[in-house]
């Protein structure tokens, strides 16, 4: 699919924008803090309802001193064209597909699929598991609305307990109707680590002939989802998760939070055998980051048959011309591209990019 | 808030207590009682106090009833060695409508839910465990809500009652009748998938 027009008023500092982008290559140059990054923001917005900023609250997308904000965009599909509307005016937040109002927001989920690079990225790698938790989920949830289905489902279940745990820490509560809330616990989490493994199965080949390409060497990129509990090979997963939540009861009546299950997992990359979290450096984090995002990509315009936009936001930064040219012929030359960056490099002046200037939240293009 | 009249205000003050209502439609009930006919306010209002007056209970089953049987369970055409379990009367109301089942119910008056401080005791699982002892249940179909509550709830009632030897059966969810494989979403059409049955 690719995005064909944006039009926005009052996102973040950005004054109201019209814009026409081209099918394949755009590029948005701006100095620092002029709003090249704001204007990915709202692309991703459109597509998937939020930011791809891990911290951002709608009500911080507002224009200083104003009360709401407005986008809307048109992209073509292989549904068809779809056009969306999304606005938010601090009470609440509405979207609209092709003039429709819609009750949940997650019907966007999968129709404009996304993905988006950053400096963020390099979290993926260094940070703890919840960022890396996030990242499946957002992943997954794009193709699958069966996982989205499913994880809120679960987040709703772990509520309950959480509250029913921490009840009987405070002897507001007997373990009566635990059981029953282990047993949805169990069968709910089993349906999503099952999916996060399938996909890392299918994730772990595709980033690592990514990473071999971006960074031109031959370190074997490894990725393995690694369980919150004890788990000897061969048993059954389901069992382990429920001794563990049985076991553990003593542990999490104590902390009164739920301790075990897919919400505390987490996904192991390493690097010709070496955790990447711990023995990577800089270069090869960066790298392995970029690497995942772009086998994700894949992952979903094989799933949707639908190829995703792509948003790279000074994704150059830290890379020497000879990466940065490897990592452009890395994407797929069928999927549309935006890049925000502060300078022009030897890949930018090429011909082919249709050239936006940001200026101060002004927005030209040349 | 100011409404000029300080009965007014009381009125509009009781209606935003009901489930559902909120300031704005508190007043425009209000405003609406205010133009409707003398006779339609006070059968309201008389409506509301023989509510409180003559309807309770049903001490058996929960349901709603003007003595202490509800008329479901006074009624000897009915098997009373089926019961069938839900979270509200409308619950009730709803399966009563499809004139499909002729046992009788037990209505919970909720669901477990610890978010809202609802555990066991607070529902009427007591009654209906006193229940089973007394009388000859030969199935108990759990009939609450397919959702994460409503779930927990059945689960929790299947593990106190299977261990009496009683049948316990679960409603069966999945796709909407009438409609058509191709309409139905994703998610719905993949947990009917899971919860496949052999013909």
């Amino acid at each position: 699919m690719f995005i064909k027009t944006v039009k926005g008023s009052n996102f973040r500092n950005l004054s109201a924008f019209d814009l026409e982008f081209a099918p394949g290559k755009n590029l948005f140059l701006g100095i620092n803090g002029s709003g090249k990054t704001n204007l990915l923001e709202a692309i991703h917005y459109l597509c998937i309802g939020r930011s791809m900023r891990s911290v951002a609250e709608d009500e911080q997308m507002i224009g200083f001193t104003r009360e709401w904000f407005r986008l809307e965009g048109q992209a073509q599909t292989t549904e068809g064209d779809i056009n969306v509307e999304a606005a938010y005016n601090k009470e609440e937040k509405r979207l609209k597909i092709n003039g429709e109002l819609q009750q949940k927001l997650s019907e966007l989920i999968g129709r404009m699929p996304v993905i988006s690079l950053s400096q963020e990225d390099d979290d993926l790698c260094k940070a703890g598991p919840g960022v890396r938790r996030r990242f499946m989920d957002l992943a997954i949830s794009q193709f699958s609305k069966t996982y989205l289905a499913d994880l809120q489902d679960y987040n709703r279940i772990l509520k309950q307990r959480n509250h029913l745990l921490y009840a009987i820490k405070e002897g507001r509560s007997n373990a009566g109707s635990l059981e029953a809330w282990n047993q949805q616990l169990v069968e709910c989490g089993m349906k999503l680590v099952r999916k996060r493994m399938e996909v890392i199965d299918d994730l772990k080949e595709m980033a690592g002939s990514r990473y071999v390409g971006v960074s031109g060497g031959r370190e074997r990129l490894g990725l393995r989802y690694h369980l919150s509990y004890k788990y000897e090979p061969g048993q059954p997963i389901e069992e382990a998760f429920a001794k563990a939540l049985a076991t553990g009861f003593e542990f999490e009546r104590r902390r009164g939070i739920t301790m075990f299950g897919p919400h505390r997992d987490d996904m192991e990359i390493s690097l010709a055998g070496m955790r990447i979290r711990q023995f990577g450096s800089q270069g090869q984090q960066r790298t392995a980051a970029i690497a995942l995002k772009l086998a994700v990509a894949e992952i979903m315009a094989a799933q949707l048959k639908e190829k995703p936009v792509i948003l790279l936001d000074e994704i150059f930064a830290e890379l020497d011309s000879q990466r940065a040219g490897l990592l452009i012929r890395q994407l797929d030359p069928e999927c549309q591209v935006f890049i925000a960056s502060a300078h022009e490099n030897d890949i930018t002046r090429q011909d082919g990019f249709k050239k936006f200037r940001v200026e101060d939240g002004r927005i030209v293009q040349e | 808030m100011h409404y000029g009249s300080e009965i007014l205000s009381r009125t509009i003050d009781e209606l935003m207590k009901l489930p559902g209502i909120g300031r704005k439609t508190a007043q425009r009930l209000a405003f609406y009682l205010l133009k409707s006919s003398q006779e339609d306010a006070v059968a309201l209002a008389n409506a509301i106090v023989e509510l409180k007056e003559k309807v309770r209970f049903c001490v058996q089953c929960f349901n709603a009833s003007e003595n202490d049987l509800c008329t479901i369970c006074r009624d000897v055409k009915r098997e009373p060695a089926l019961i069938c379990v839900v979270e509200e009367t409308n619950d009730l109301l709803a399966i009563e409508k499809t004139s499909e089942f002729h046992g009788l119910y037990h209505v919970l008056q909720g669901h477990l839910s610890p978010l809202d401080g609802i555990g066991p005791d607070d529902l009427r699982i007591r009654e209906l465990m006193q229940r089973l002892e007394k009388t000859e249940v030969r199935e108990m179909i759990i009939a609450t809500n397919p959702n994460a509550e409503g779930e927990a709830t059945a689960l929790y009632l299947m593990k106190l009652v299977k261990p009496l030897g009683i049948k316990v059966t679960r409603i069966a969810r999945g796709l909407p009748v009438g409609s058509d494989l191709e309409f139905s979403d994703e998610v719905t059409l993949s947990r009917a998938l899971t919860g496949r049955q052999e013909m």
